[in-house]
């Protein structure tokens, strides 16, 4: 497992992050998005779509559970499985059958903990209360692979 | 006896037609499409290129899983839909017994569905000359926990695993199991479906013919665990 720690000044600088983070990574990976409302999950997620320019895409898959993005790269899934009752409805929806067909962001990922890969990239954003339009992003990997994606968008981001 | 086999619980649609165990056609199809987008059309397909209508059929093999919830699901809607209006029988075979005929050698088969999470869906069988006979129930499991329960009743088994889950965790298997082999084919083919349905039919309602899907819910899992706790 590895950490790194993120401050975002404003939005713009939260999809750059994350448009960062969308170069190094490839089908069959998978994210988890967590944080409050409103601490930038949806920008961050403008962001990631960025890369593939799929932003003016974007909507919010509150209602769907699921968005579908996309492009000749990979296929990003969007997920809020918020309203989802329990594991077995994830299940029951195919919902671990996205993993390995494109790129696929989590949002409330902890309700499915059981269900996610074992390996993946969890971030967690922070308000920070000393600065309205400053975010903390707490990044984890977990598993060899992801550490590796961490160290390289940490290199990135410093040049 | 002409046979339709279906299979749409892997990431394969498959659909074949068998005269008893013989292939006439088969169509395997990994396009990356959905089952749902891809079977009807591939059946008619199929069909039509064989100089057949579905009134020709005399049984429908279908794979009722385990594999991907929605693959099976469409899989056994739609022969279901087929057998209420046209009165075929049908016939369910399970996928880790379809998967299990790609091995043609005697000897201990195991079938692995890779269930992601280090699970695999699993079952053992026995060929002796043709057939296969089970040794171990389908059942979901941990796969170091299966390998170990193996390694337990006999280091020394020369068991040729078949499935995506024997390629996924080739490394473990070799490494718990060295006398281990693998088979050449991974896949699930609609053909195995249609030979052990020509096999195994014996003019069973449609309407019994439910998904196997082995993974359990979270309320047997939950209930398990308390009574575990309990003991």
């Amino acid at each position: 497992m590895k950490n790194l720690k993120l401050i975002s000044n404003s939005p713009i600088e939260t999809t750059k992050i994350a448009q960062a983070l969308a170069k190094f990574l490839n089908i069959g990976d998978t994210v988890v998005l967590t944080g409050e409302l409103g601490a930038g999950k949806t920008k961050f997620t403008e962001g990631f779509l960025t890369y593939y320019n799929l932003q003016d895409e974007i909507s919010s898959p509150t209602f769907t559970i699921v968005n579908e993005y996309k492009s000749p790269l990979s296929t990003i899934y969007h997920f809020d499985v918020y309203r989802l009752a329990d594991l077995d409805e994830f299940y029951a929806i195919g919902g671990d059958e996205y993993f390995d067909k494109g790129i696929c962001l989590i949002e409330w990922g902890e309700q499915i903990e059981d269900a996610l890969p074992l390996e993946l990239i969890k971030i967690s954003f922070e308000k920070n209360s000393e600065d309205d339009n400053s975010r903390i992003l707490n990044f984890e990997a977990i598993g060899n692979k992801y550490e590796k994606i961490l160290d390289s968008l940490s290199f990135e981001l410093k040049n | 006896m002409r046979i339709l086999s279906i299979t749409t619980s892997s990431e394969i649609c498959g659909v074949c037609i068998l005269e008893d165990e013989k292939i006439i056609i088969e169509k395997n199809l990994n396009n990356g499409l959905t089952h749902s987008e891809t079977l009807m059309p591939l059946i008619k397909q199929t069909l039509n290129d064989a100089n057949l209508t579905l009134s020709n059929i005399d049984l429908i093999a279908i794979d009722i899983g385990p594999g991907s919830f929605t693959g099976i699901r469409i899989g056994i809607a739609t022969v279901k839909a087929f057998a209420d209006s046209l009165n075929i029988p049908c016939v369910g075979i399970n996928s880790l017994e379809g998967l299990s005929l790609n091995e043609t050698n005697n000897g201990i088969i195991c079938s692995l569905i890779d269930a992601r999470r280090e699970n695999v869906y699993c079952e053992i069988f026995e060929n002796i000359n043709g057939n296969y006979i089970v040794r171990r129930k389908p059942a979901f499991e941990n796969i170091n926990e299966l390998l170990k329960e193996i390694k337990q009743i006999n280091p020394e088994y020369n068991i040729t695993f078949v499935g995506d889950g024997a390629i996924k965790n080739k490394e473990i298997i070799l490494k718990i199991l060295p006398n281990s082999s693998f088979a050449c084919n991974n896949e699930l083919f609609a053909h195995n479906f249609g030979i052990l349905g020509y096999k195994n039919h014996n003019n069973e309602d449609y309407k019994n013919i439910e998904p196997l899907y082995l993974r359990k819910s979270e309320a047997e899992q939950k209930m398990e665990e308390k009574l575990n706790a309990n003991k």
